[in-house]
């Protein structure tokens, strides 16, 4: 009997533990700062944040890639998501303050308090700069409101709690460098608003990034084959700075063969940002170490 | 000059596309090879698009002669699916309902008419012209071609 009610108590404890270590926490609204952002550069931040690859619809072109309702769907081994609109209408972010977007991408919480799932990846946008992200809802704003209900996800038991995400958070929400680099900026856009990791890292059994086989290749998730590996040792050996940057503002790799598959995407965002950040994103993938 | 750009190019173009097209006689591997010189006669131009080597007029010309050359050979290589068990990463959207591929191939070829008519003497006259093909090849490939598996 007493036995009983000390499991009883030390069962009731650790769910309780459980509990507050799964609840979602946001930024500090003190700590966000007040001042306006600049579309312009807020565009330049959208598109190497890839944002409209996952909501648009999909194959959008033109102008309409633009339209931000959402509906992508993605299939995952913990079940399938839709990805929502966040255009700035009514279905969409509308109401968002530049606090709430900044807890979105940094801390993957919603402004009602609860868990995104990490099929946004947050998991790299964690390592965004406060300016880019008021920058961004500044351009975000500028764009056409879509009208389109968001459709729940279709996840299995216990992925459907949200608040399980809550404890991968803890085991894999990192917001530090993965690797040493001395290249600040291309550092910033890989491992962080370009996530170029989401594709060219291979993922545990939980779904996180190995950062221990950090960008050496991955499963490719669309079905067969694989996502290349860009370590050094990988497949961009023999190609230099200047052709990895070619290849992201073009399509072309140096045998001038195009770009496939989801890649297409990618090129088609960093195209449209500077020289300068391509050769940075160059510059970090040739000083990887090597895994 | 003019008239000797296109005489020598037209005898390159003519001899590379007989060798490079006769020995295999199936169209997946035809189309494929005739692909494969497109893409050969694109390093060539990219390299000086993008400044790795010095613009030659007449190279330029040449490559862009042999580009069209293969893209006519591989034209009617597409007009219907052949499943000849040979590995190809051809979709079949080329051959589906309301596909746009030979109007894309068409506008392709007239892509590369012009820039032969312009025969550009200088890098910054060829470089608009050459965003031109390098755009049709991706737009094509975007729709019609499976990615590397
Ligand atoms: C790889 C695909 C992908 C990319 C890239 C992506 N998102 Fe998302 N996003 C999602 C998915 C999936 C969700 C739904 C997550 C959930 O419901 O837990 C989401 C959710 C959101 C939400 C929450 C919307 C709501 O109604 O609560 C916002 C805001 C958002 N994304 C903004 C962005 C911005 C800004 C970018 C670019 C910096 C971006 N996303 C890039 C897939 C993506
Ligand atoms: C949405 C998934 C995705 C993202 C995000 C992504 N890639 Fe890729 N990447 C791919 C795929 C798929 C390929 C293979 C393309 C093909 O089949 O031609 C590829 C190919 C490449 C290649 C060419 C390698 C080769 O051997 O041909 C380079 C270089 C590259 N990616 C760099 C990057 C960089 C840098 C980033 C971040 C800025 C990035 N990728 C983000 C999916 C992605
Ligand atoms: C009208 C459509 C179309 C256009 C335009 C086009 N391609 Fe292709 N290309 C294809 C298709 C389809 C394949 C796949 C053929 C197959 O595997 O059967 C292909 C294959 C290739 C290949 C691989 C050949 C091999 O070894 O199997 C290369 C290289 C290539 N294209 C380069 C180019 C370049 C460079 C351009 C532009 C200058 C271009 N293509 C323009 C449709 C096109």
């Amino acid at each position: 009997m007493r036995l009983k009610t000390k499991a009883f108590w030390a069962v009731g404890l650790f769910g309780l533990a459980l509990w507050f270590t799964s609840a979602p926490r946001g930024l500090e609204q003190a700590s966000w700062p007040e001042q306006a952002g600049d579309a312009q550069r807020g565009a330049t931040v959208f598109a190497l944040g890839g944002c409209a690859s996952c909501h648009m619809a999909k194959g959008a072109k033109g102008e309409a890639r633009l339209l931000l309702g959402g509906g992508q769907v993605f299939s995952t081994p913990f079940g399938t998501f839709y990805a929502p609109n966040i255009s700035p209408g009514k279905d969409g972010i509308g109401s968002w303050s530049r606090f709430d977007l900044a807890n979105a991408l940094l801390e993957g919480v919603s402004p009602e308090g609860a868990h995104y799932y990490p099929s946004f990846p947050y998991s790299s946008y964690a390592r965004m700069g406060t300016e880019d992200i008021t920058d961004l809802k500044a351009y975000l704003d500028t764009l056409p409101v879509v009208t389109q209900a968001n459709k729940p996800h279709d996840l299995p038991f216990p992925f459907n709690i949200r608040r399980s995400v809550g404890f991968w958070k803890l085991m894999f929400l990192r917001s530090g460098p993965v690797v040493d680099s001395s290249e600040p900026r291309g550092q910033y856009l890989v491992e962080g608003l370009a996530h170029c990791a989401q594709c060219h890292t291979p993922r545990n059994a939980l779904g996180a990034l190995d950062t221990s086989r950090w960008l050496a290749g991955a499963p490719n998730p669309e079905g067969k084959g694989t996502i290349p590996d860009l370590t050094p040792g990988g497949n961009l050996a023999d190609w230099s700075v200047e052709d990895i940057a070619y290849y992201l503002e073009s399509g072309f790799t140096p045998e001038y063969d195009t770009a496939g598959g989801t890649m297409v995407e990618v090129v088609k965002n960093l195209s449209q940002a500077s020289a300068e950040d391509r050769l940075a994103i160059a510059r970090y993938l040739k000083a990887l170490p090597k895994p | 000059m003019k008239f000797s750009h296109s005489t020598i190019a037209a005898f390159i173009s003519v001899s590379i596309a007989a060798s490079a097209f006769a020995a295999s006689h199936s169209p997946v591997s035809q189309r494929q090879a005739a692909m494969k010189s497109v893409g050969e006669q694109m390093r060539t131009l990219g390299g000086m698009a993008q400044g790795k080597v010095e613009y030659d007029d007449f190279a330029a010309f040449s490559a862009l002669e042999i580009m069209r050359d293969a893209a006519l050979v591989s034209r009617p290589l597409f007009a219907e699916s052949t499943d000849t068990g040979e590995e190809t990463r051809a979709k079949a959207a080329i051959w589906a309902e309301g596909s746009d591929f030979d109007t894309e191939m068409e506008a392709f070829i007239a892509t590369l008419d012009v820039a032969i008519a312009a025969d550009p003497a200088d890098l910054d006259n060829f470089k608009p012209l050459f965003a031109r093909i390098a755009s049709s090849c991706k737009s094509c490939h975007e729709d019609y071609r499976a990615p590397k598996d």
